[in-house]
């Protein structure tokens, strides 16, 4: 009784997490993808040591990784998969956002195009790694249910 | 010795659930890059079909799409048709603090977050310009493609961007001073 307890509660905290962190992934992905030239044009204000072209396929493909591995999550599909690529991403967004605080860059973070117009500081770093954390959690969530892909 | 015999089905147990793990990983991590290359071959199909295309090479156009390509200036071209011309514009798009740091002489300063706020006082100066040269800081900075971008979607065609920025012009002779104006 008290083991199907448990087993439900961890489903439910999983597809909270799946279902916030999709829609999050998901969004942005959408808000960018609208304007991709608006988005290189915001990636190019991090100032980042990269070649012009990776910027550029950076706003090309990443608006699409973001909604892909968000709707993944939403609908359960490969969910560990999608859980590893949103991790992989929140990643790399928690370097960049920390790289360009260090740096004292007073830039649009571009979070979630041009929506919202929040500025790159604690405050996106903070919500950069809670998505980190959400993505850890359902993939553990998801590796030590029985039937979760 | 039966206490042996009973530990070797426990390593083995051990060993068989560590590779399931290892081999669950990796069979993520490969279905993780699968989606991955799905999402970057959407994000090209939808820059080829999509409203506003990018191009992923640097051709000298502001976007793909564009029906006028705006090459970058460079800066011995810059410096060529200023003596020839002078109604050729240099649009600084740098912030303030920048800007003081050093600027060129006659250039016109407009944040580019300003810019569009900033039009009304501005466009006298864009409209006798025979050519709008925006700058930024440097070739990785945006800003002056930015600045190239919006004036285009508001009718200015003589646009184009300074080939490397304010780092090409330091390396120059071209006249700069410090300060507000």
């Amino acid at each position: 009784m008290a083991k199907s307890g448990a087993k439900n509660l961890r489903a439910t905290l999983l597809l909270l997490a799946r279902l916030v962190l999709g829609g999050v992934m998901a969004a942005a992905g959408v808000l960018k993808l609208r304007d991709t030239f608006s988005f290189y044009i915001e990636i190019t204000h991090y100032k980042l040591p990269l070649p012009d072209s990776l910027q550029r396929f950076v706003a090309i493909t990443l608006p699409w990784s973001e909604l892909v591995a968000g709707v993944m999550l939403i609908f359960g599909i490969w969910t560990r998969a999608a859980a590893l690529l949103n991790l992989a991403m929140t990643v790399i967004f928690a370097g960049v956002v920390s790289s360009a605080i260090a740096r004292d860059l007073n830039i649009e973070c571009g979070c979630f195009g041009k929506a919202g117009g929040t500025k790159v500081g604690l405050v996106t770093l903070s919500i950069d790694l809670a998505c980190l954390s959400l993505a850890l959690l359902i993939y553990y969530l998801a590796a030590t249910t029985k039937k979760s892909r | 010795m039966i206490l042996l015999n009973s530990q070797f089905p426990r390593a083995e147990k051990k060993d068989v659930a560590k590779k399931s793990k290892a081999s669950s990983f990796a069979s993520d991590a490969e279905r993780a890059l699968w989606t991955a290359g799905f999402a970057i071959a959407l994000g090209f199909a939808w820059n080829i079909w999509g409203p506003r295309p990018l191009a992923i090479f640097d051709d000298g156009s502001v976007h793909a799409s564009g029906e006028e390509p705006s090459t970058p200036i460079t800066l011995e071209e810059f410096a060529q048709r200023l003596k020839a011309d002078d109604k050729l514009l240099l649009l600084d798009v740098r912030d303030d603090e920048d800007y003081e740091k050093g600027h060129y002489p006659y250039a016109l300063h407009v944040p580019v977050k300003l810019l569009q706020e900033q039009l009304p006082r501005i466009a006298p100066n864009l409209d006798g310009a025979s050519l709008i040269v925006t700058l930024c800081d440097s070739e990785l900075c945006g800003m002056a493609e930015e600045a190239v971008e919006r004036l285009r979607k508001i009718g200015y065609k003589k646009v184009r961007v300074l080939k490397g920025g304010w780092e090409a012009w330091l390396r120059s002779d071209l006249p700069r001073i410090k300060g507000k104006d």
